[in-house]
C-alpha cells in the first residue's frame, strides 16, 4: 500500500479524510488534542529546561537546583563562557567550515551516484545500487575503519577527516533517486538527448533543475549530519585547534572547569564560578542554529523521509 | 535555468578542488609558527639525511589546559630557530584523562606523534604499550656516544628502570627518585579550623574535620578517577595503577590483589560512609581530572602523590595556597621510574630528531625552563640567577617540571623553598627501597587475562572508591567478574615470574 | 558501519529496495557508440562516490584479518604491508570476548533494548498518527508534529546536557519532583534500575516525531472512499481504524519492523554513550555492544581484541539480515530488502 502514496500526498502531510458526517464527536476531539498537548510539552520540556538554567544565577541554581522558572535570572554564565573560553569561538568556526564544505561535497557526490542509478537505460544501475546499499549491512568494525584513515591515508587531525566517511550515504543515495526517477520524465531526458545533448549536459540543465526540492533535501540533511557530529572527533582529532563545536561540547560535560579555572581568575572569584549553568549555556550555544533554523527546513525533511519510505 | 546550471557547476568544481586545498592548508594549520613544516613533512623520507631541512616535531603532554600555549610555543620555535636546531615543535597538552583517551586510540592505530607522555599510572600504561611496540626502541639512543651527558644527567640504575623486555623505550623526567602519598589542602581552611598540618598522621585524623569543612560549604574531598584516598593504602603497584596485582610493602613476597584485600575492602566501606555524608562532588564518578577540579577553589583537600615541596609547585600551577600533609611513608618503587616518561610512538617519522628533542629537555636549560614557566618577563620576572616571581596574570601555567626533562634545570619560583633540590635529595636517601624496584611483569603469556581482570577493575573501581554503591555486594559481584577473567591464572604467573626475577638478582 | 551509527539519520528507519537484475537482454546487444559514451559518462558520474564508498566501507573490510592476527603497524612499510606480514594467531583475540561477562551483557543489552524499540516504534507513531488523522483541526495537527519533530534535530552531545539537566543531583528530579512527592533523593547516574526507562524515554523523544511522519503519510494515503463507505455501513470509528487505517498500514509497518528486525545486533551508539555518560556503575543495563568495543579500544589498549570485538558484531548482524531476507522473501517476496 505504500505505493499508494502519490506525489500529490507527498505535499499534503496534514491532508484531512474528515468529512462532515465521519467526524469524531467533540468530547474525543477534545481528548485528542489535549494528549497531544501534554505530548508536546513533555517532548518540548526538556529543551525549554535546558535553555532556563543557562540563565538562572549561581545561587539559585545551588539552592533550589534545575527549576524551569528560576529564583534569580543572570547572564553570568554566558558571560563567562565568552570572556574564558577561547576554544568555543574557534570550534563554532571549524563546524560552520566542516558544515558548509561537507554538505555542498556530499550533496554533489549524492546527486552524481544518484542520477545514472534513476536511469532505465543504464544497464548496471542495480549493480551500483547495491555496491552503495551493501555498505548498509556489512562493515569491517571499528578498528580496521580507523586505520584506513589513520595509516591509509593519513588524514586523521585534520578537517578533512570530519567530511570525507560522511560524503557518501547510501540511504540519500536512495532517496535522491527517487526524487529523481518522479521528477524526471524518461520522455524529457529522451528528447534532450535526441537535441544531441550529452548525459553531463543532460544532468546539469535538464535533471538537477527539474529535482531542486530533492537537492535542498538533501543538502539539509547534510547540513544537520555535519552540523551534529561529535563522533568523528572523538575517535580521530587531538588537535584543540581542529575541535567543533559539538566535541567541544561533549568533552565539556565532563571538564568544565577546563573552561572556568582560566589562571586569570583570582582564587576568591573561582568558588563562584557559574559552573552549572555555563555547560548549559554552551548547550544552548551548541544546538541554537539548528533550532533556529528548524521552522525553514522542516517541510524539506519531512519530504524527504516520505519519500525514503516510498519503495523505490 | 541557466543560473542553476552555473551554480552547480561551481559546486561541483568546489566539490572536487576543496578536499585537495583543504589537507594542504589543514596539515600545516597547526603549526603555523613554520612555513617550512609542510615542506618538512612532504620530504620527510629523507629528511634525516638532509640537516638544513626543519622538522616540526608533535609532542603531546599531560597538564591542564593551557591559554597562553600557542603563545610560549611560538616562544620555544623562535628559540630553536635562533639555535639552529633545525627542530620545531607542535605543542598540544591534555587534561591527564583526554591524554589516556587520545594517545589509546593513537598509538593503537598508528596516527602520527613524535613525542608524548607516558606513566605506569595512564592506563593502558607505558609497560603495555612498550610490550606492544607501540614506542620506538631508544636504546640505539641510550648507547650513543653523543647522548651519554643525558644518561649521566639521569643516571643509568634510574634508566635502567624503565627497561622493558630489555630495551629502553622512554626517557623518564630527572626529578625526585621516591614517593609518598599525603594530602594537600587548602590553607585557608585549614587555618579557620585551626588544624595543625603536623598533627595529622592518618586519614582518618583530617577526615574528623570534614563535616566543618562541608558546613563552611567546601567540599571536603576532591577526587577524580585513581586519584582517590585509595593511595593511602599504599599498595605497590609495579604494573600499573589499574593492573589487579600488587605488592604490600610490608609483604614483598606474595602478589595479591589489592582491589578485593581485606584492607581494601575496609576502606570501600569507609568511602561508602564518607560518600554518604557528603564528602566527594557529586560529580566524582565521571570528573576526568584532579588537578582542575582542585583548582576551581571548591574543594578542601585531595590525595596527592607527594616530595618536598609539592605544595608550593602545585599552589604556583593552580594559583591556590594550598599545604601538604604527609601520610604514607617514603617509598622508592617502580612509580618513580616510571611515573613520567617521554617516549616516541613508534608511528614517528622523526625519531632522530625527537630524541634530539628529548635530549635538549635535560640539557638546555633555557629551554626546559621556557616549557615549564613560559617567556621571561610576560610569564614571571627573575628575582636572581635562579630565583623567579610567576607573574600574577599570567597565562601560561604548567604542572611544573616533573613532566619533562630535568627538574633540577628549573628555575625555582620565590614561592618555593631555596634548598628545595637538596631536600630532595635528602627525601631520596630517606627513602625505604622497595624489593621489587625493577620488576617488569612480561605480559606475553597472560595476555587475554590481563586484560580481562582489568576490564572487571575499571568496570568496578569507580563505583567502589567513592562509596556509590553496596560494598559486600559489589566485591562479591566484582570477585565472580575477576575469577571468570582468568585472576588465579594472572596472579599465579607474575608470582612465577617474580620469584625467577628475584632469583636471578 | 561505525560512520553509519553515527549519522544522524537512521537506516534502519526508511524503506528502501534495490530492484531486481535487470533485463540481460538489453547487455547482450552489441553497443552502439553512443550508448558507450552514455555509459562512460555514468561511469565518471558514479566515481566520486564509488571512491568514497571505497574508502569508507570496502577498504576496511579486508581489516576482518586483524583479529586473526597480532597487528603491528609499521610505519615504514604501510598500512597493507603491516596487513600482510603480522604474524596469524588464530583465535586468541576472540577469547578475551568469552572471558568477560560484559560481553554477554552488551550482546543481550543489545537485543533487549532494540526489540523493545521495534515494539515500541510501531505502536506508539501508529497510535499517535491514528490520533492526529482524526482532529478536526488539521493546521493544528501539524502544529503538534512540527513540535514532536524538533528533539531529533537535538545532536546527541547535547542530550547527554538534557538528560543530566534532569537526573543530575541538583537536576529538576531530584530537587523539585521528588520532594513535592515526598520522597527520597535518587542517584540516577548510579543506579542501572532506572536506565531502561531513561533510555527508553529518550529513544521516544528522539525517534517518534520521524516516524510519526511517516505514518502519517501512509494514513493519508489511504483513499476517502474506504472510510465513506464503513461509515456508511454503520461502522464506528474505531472498527473503521481496527478495519480500514491499520490493514492499510500493515505493509509500511511490516517493512520497517523487518528492517529493525535486521539491525538488531547494531545498538545506537550516540543514545548509549552520550546519555548515560560512559559511567561503569550501570553498565549492567547501558552498555550495548557497540559502547562496549570503543570503550575495549580506549581502555584495554588492545586492538586485536577489540576487533575481535568489532568482527563478533558486523558477521552476526550480517548474518541476521540475510537470515530475515531470506525468511520475508519465503513469506512476501515483494518485501525482501534484495
Amino acid at each position: 500500500m505504500v505505493n499508494a502514496i502519490n506525489k500529490k500526498h507527498l505535499n499534503v502531510l496534514a491532508k484531512s479524510k474528515n468529512f462532515e458526517f465521519n467526524k469524531v464527536t467533540a468530547r474525543s476531539n477534545f481528548t485528542i488534542n489535549l494528549i497531544f498537548v501534554l505530548i508536546c510539552i513533555l517532548f518540548l520540556a526538556p529543551l525549554i529546561l535546558v535553555v532556563m538554567v543557562s540563565f538562572s544565577s549561581k545561587e539559585s541554581l545551588d539552592t533550589y537546583g534545575y527549576q524551569f522558572w528560576p529564583a534569580a535570572f543572570d547572564l553570568k554564565a554566558y558571560q563567562y563562557i565568552f570572556k574564558y573560553s577561547y576554544d568555543l569561538i574557534h570550534s563554532y568556526w571549524n563546524s560552520i567550515i566542516v558544515t558548509s564544505i561537507g554538505s555542498i561535497t556530499a550533496t554533489s557526490i549524492i546527486a552524481l551516484y544518484a542520477y545514472p542509478l534513476s536511469r532505465s537505460n543504464f544497464q548496471h544501475r542495480n549493480g551500483f545500487a547495491f555496491f552503495a546499499f551493501f555498505t548498509t549491512i556489512f562493515g569491517g568494525g571499528l578498528v580496521p575503519w580507523v586505520f584506513v584513515y589513520a595509516q591509509l591515508l593519513k588524514i586523521n587531525n585534520s578537517l578533512l577527516i570530519l567530511i570525507i566517511p560522511y560524503l557518501v550515504n547510501a540511504w540519500w543515495i536512495i532517496i535522491m533517486r527517487t526524487f529523481m526517477k518522479q521528477s524526471v520524465p524518461e520522455d524529457l531526458v529522451e528528447a534532450a538527448r535526441i537535441d544531441g545533448a550529452g548525459e553531463f549536459r543532460i544532468f546539469f540543465s535538464v535533471a538537477l533543475p527539474l529535482c531542486k526540492a530533492g537537492l535542498a533535501t538533501i543538502f539539509l540533511f547534510c547540513l544537520v549530519k555535519f552540523w551534529n557530529d561529535y563522533y568523528l572527533s572523538l575517535i580521530f582529532i587531538n588537535d584543540h585547534h581542529l575541535y567543533t563545536i559539538q566535541y567541544y561540547l561533549y568533552s565539556m560535560l565532563d571538564n568544565i572547569n577546563y573552561v572556568l579555572t582560566s589562571p586569570n581568575v583570582p582564587a576568591e572569584a573561582r568558588r563562584n564560578l557559574p559552573s552549572e549553568g555555563a555547560r548549559m549555556a554552551l548547550a544552548v550555544i551548541a544546538v541554537g542554529p539548528v533550532v533556529f533554523s528548524y521552522p525553514f527546513f522542516r517541510k524539506f525533511f519531512v519530504k524527504g523521509i516520505i519519500v525514503g519510505a516510498v519503495k523505490g | 535555468m541557466h543560473g542553476v546550471k552555473k551554480i552547480l557547476s561551481f559546486t561541483l568544481a568546489l566539490a572536487t578542488v576543496v578536499p585537495f586545498t583543504l589537507s594542504g592548508c589543514t596539515q600545516s594549520a597547526p603549526a603555523d609558527a613554520t612555513q617550512s613544516s609542510s615542506a618538512a613533512s612532504a620530504a620527510s623520507g629523507e629528511s634525516s639525511a638532509a640537516p638544513k631541512e626543519t622538522v616540526t616535531l608533535k609532542l603531546m603532554t599531560g597538564d591542564k589546559k593551557i591559554q597562553g600555549l600557542d603563545r610560549v610555543q611560538k616562544a620555544v620555535n623562535d628559540y630553536l630557530a635562533e639555535k639552529n636546531t633545525g627542530l620545531q615543535i607542535d605543542w598540544e597538552t591534555y587534561s591527564w584523562d583526554d591524554l589516556k583517551q587520545k594517545t589509546a586510540t593513537m598509538l593503537q592505530t598508528g596516527q602520527e606523534a613524535d613525542i608524548m607522555n607516558t606513566s605506569s599510572w595512564i592506563t593502558p600504561g607505558y609497560v603495555a604499550h612498550c610490550q606492544r611496540d607501540e614506542f620506538t626502541d631508544i636504546t640505539k639512543y641510550i648507547n650513543d656516544s653523543q647522548y651519554q651527558d643525558v644518561v649521566n644527567i639521569i643516571g643509568k640504575d634510574f634508566l635502567d628502570g624503565t627497561k622493558v623486555n630489555g630495551k629502553y623505550y622512554g626517557m623518564p623526567t630527572n626529578k625526585e627518585k621516591a614517593h609518598n602519598f599525603g594530602f594537600l589542602c587548602q590553607t585557608a581552611e585549614l587555618k579557620k579550623l585551626n588544624i595543625d598540618p603536623s598533627s595529622i598522621k592518618t586519614m582518618d585524623d583530617l577526615a574528623k574535620y570534614f563535616d566543618q569543612v562541608k558546613a563552611d560549604g567546601l567540599i571536603p574531598v576532591c577526587a577524580a578517577q585513581m586519584d582517590s584516598p585509595y593511595k593511602f593504602l599504599d599498595w605497590d603497584a609495579f604494573d600499573a595503577d589499574n593492573s589487579p596485582f600488587a605488592f604490600d610493602p610490608n609483604d614483598e613476597k606474595t602478589i595479591v590483589n589489592p582491589f578485593t584485600a581485606d584492607k581494601t575492602i575496609a576502606f570501600y566501606k569507609e568511602m561508602k560512609t564518607w560518600h554518604d555524608k557528603g564528602y566527594f562532588s557529586p560529580d566524582v564518578l565521571t570528573s576526568k581530572g584532579q588537578e582542575t577540579d582542585m583548582a576551581t577553589g571548591k574543594y578542601f583537600c585531595g590525595s596527592w602523590s607527594l616530595m618536598p615541596g609539592k605544595a608550593q609547585t602545585e599552589s604556583a600551577s593552580l594559583k591556590l595556597d594550598l599545604t601538604q600533609i604527609d601520610i604514607t611513608p617514603v617509598e622508592k618503587t617502580n612509580r618513580e621510574t616510571l611515573g613520567a616518561l617521554l617516549a616516541i610512538p613508534s608511528s614517528s617519522k622523526h625519531p632522530d630528531e625527537a630524541f634530539k628533542f628529548i635530549s635538549m629537555l635535560y640539557t638546555d636549560k633555557t629551554l626546559i625552563n621556557l616549557m615549564t614557566y613560559g617567556v621571561e618577563g610576560t610569564d614571571y620576572t627573575k628575582k636572581s640567577d635562579n630565583v623567579i616571581t610567576v607573574s600574577k596574570d599570567s597565562d601560561f601555567t604548567s604542572a611544573g617540571g616533573w613532566i619533562m626533562g630535568n627538574e633540577f634545570n628549573n628555575y625555582l619560583t620565590d614561592l618555593q623553598s631555596p634548598t628545595l633540590f637538596t631536600d630532595i635529595e635528602a627525601y631520596n636517601n630517606s627513602a625505604k627501597v622497595l624489593d621489587d624496584l625493577g620488576f617488569v611483569y612480561d605480559t606475553s603469556k597472560c595476555k587475554t587475562e590481563y586484560a580481562a581482570c582489568q576490564a572487571v577493575v575499571t568496570k568496578y573501581y569507580p563505583q567502589l572508591f567513592y562509596g556509590t554503591c553496596d560494598v559486600d555486594s559489589t566485591v562479591a559481584q566484582m570477585k565472580s567478574e575477576f575469577k571468570t577473567a582468568g585472576i588465579d591464572t594472572l596472579l599465579a604467573d607474575v608470582q612465577s615470574q617474580y620469584d625467577a626475577w628475584v632469583k636471578s638478582k | 558501519m561505525a560512520a553509519e551509527q553515527a549519522a544522524g539519520i537512521k537506516p534502519g528507519k526508511q524503506i528502501g529496495k534495490i530492484g531486481k537484475p535487470s533485463n540481460a537482454a538489453v547487455g547482450l546487444r552489441k553497443k552502439s557508440k553512443g550508448a558507450r559514451r552514455r555509459d562512460l559518462a555514468f561511469y565518471l558520474m558514479l566515481l566520486p562516490g564509488v571512491l568514497i564508498l571505497v574508502i569508507n566501507n570496502y577498504l576496511p573490510m579486508i581489516g576482518v584479518v586483524i583479529p586473526f592476527e597480532d597487528y603491528r603497524y609499521n610505519v615504514n612499510a604501510g598500512f597493507f604491508k603491516s596487513l600482510f606480514t603480522s604474524r596469524f594467531v588464530g583465535f586468541q583475540n576472540f577469547q578475551f570476548l568469552f572471558k568477560s561477562v560484559d560481553c554477554i551483557t552488551a550482546t543481550v543489552n543489545t537485543v533487549a533494548y532494540n526489540l523493545v524499540f521495534i515494539a515500541l516504534d510501531l505502536i506508539v507513531p501508529i497510535a499517535l498518527a491514528i490520533c492526529m488523522s482524526e482532529m478536526w483541526n488539521q493546521k493544528k495537527a501539524n502544529t503538534y508534529q512540527t513540535m514532536m519533530f524538533l528533539p531529533y534535530f537535538i545532536s546527541w552531545s547535547a542530550v547527554s546536557y538534557v538528560a543530566y539537566a534532569f537526573l543530575c543531583n541538583a537536576g529538576f528530579i531530584d530537587k523539585t519532583v521528588l520532594p513535592l512527592l515526598g520522597m527520597q533523593n535518587i542517584d540516577f547516574y548510579t543506579k542501572p534500575g532506572y536506565w531502561p526507562a531513561i533510555i527508553i524515554f529518550f529513544h521516544l523523544w528522539h525517534y517518534t516525531g520521524y516516524n510519526l511522519i511517516i505514518y502519517i503519510a501512509a494514513i493519508s494515503g489511504i483513499s476517502n472512499e474506504y472510510y465513506e463507505a464503513a461509515a456508511l455501513d454503520g461502522a464506528t470509528k474505531w472498527q473503521q481504524i481496527r478495519y480500514v487505517t491499520l490493514p492499510m498500514l500493515k505493509t509500511t509497518a511490516i517493512i520497517l519492523s523487518l528492517l529493525a528486525v535486521g539491525r538488531i545486533f547494531n545498538g545506537d551508539f550516540d543514545l548509549f554513550y552520550n546519555v548515560p555518560r560512559n559511567i561503569p556503575q550501570i553498565y549492567s543495563t547501558t552498555s550495548i555492544i557497540d559502547t562496549f568495543v570503543y570503550n575495549e579500544l580506549i581502555n584495554l589498549g588492545d586492538i586485536g581484541m577489540s576487533a575481535a570485538a568489532g568482527l563478533y558484531q558486523a558477521t552476526v548482524g550480517c548474518v541476521i539480515v540475510f537470515l530475515c531476507n531470506f525468511v520475508v522473501r519465503k513469506a512476501d517476496p515483494d518485501s525482501a530488502l534484495f
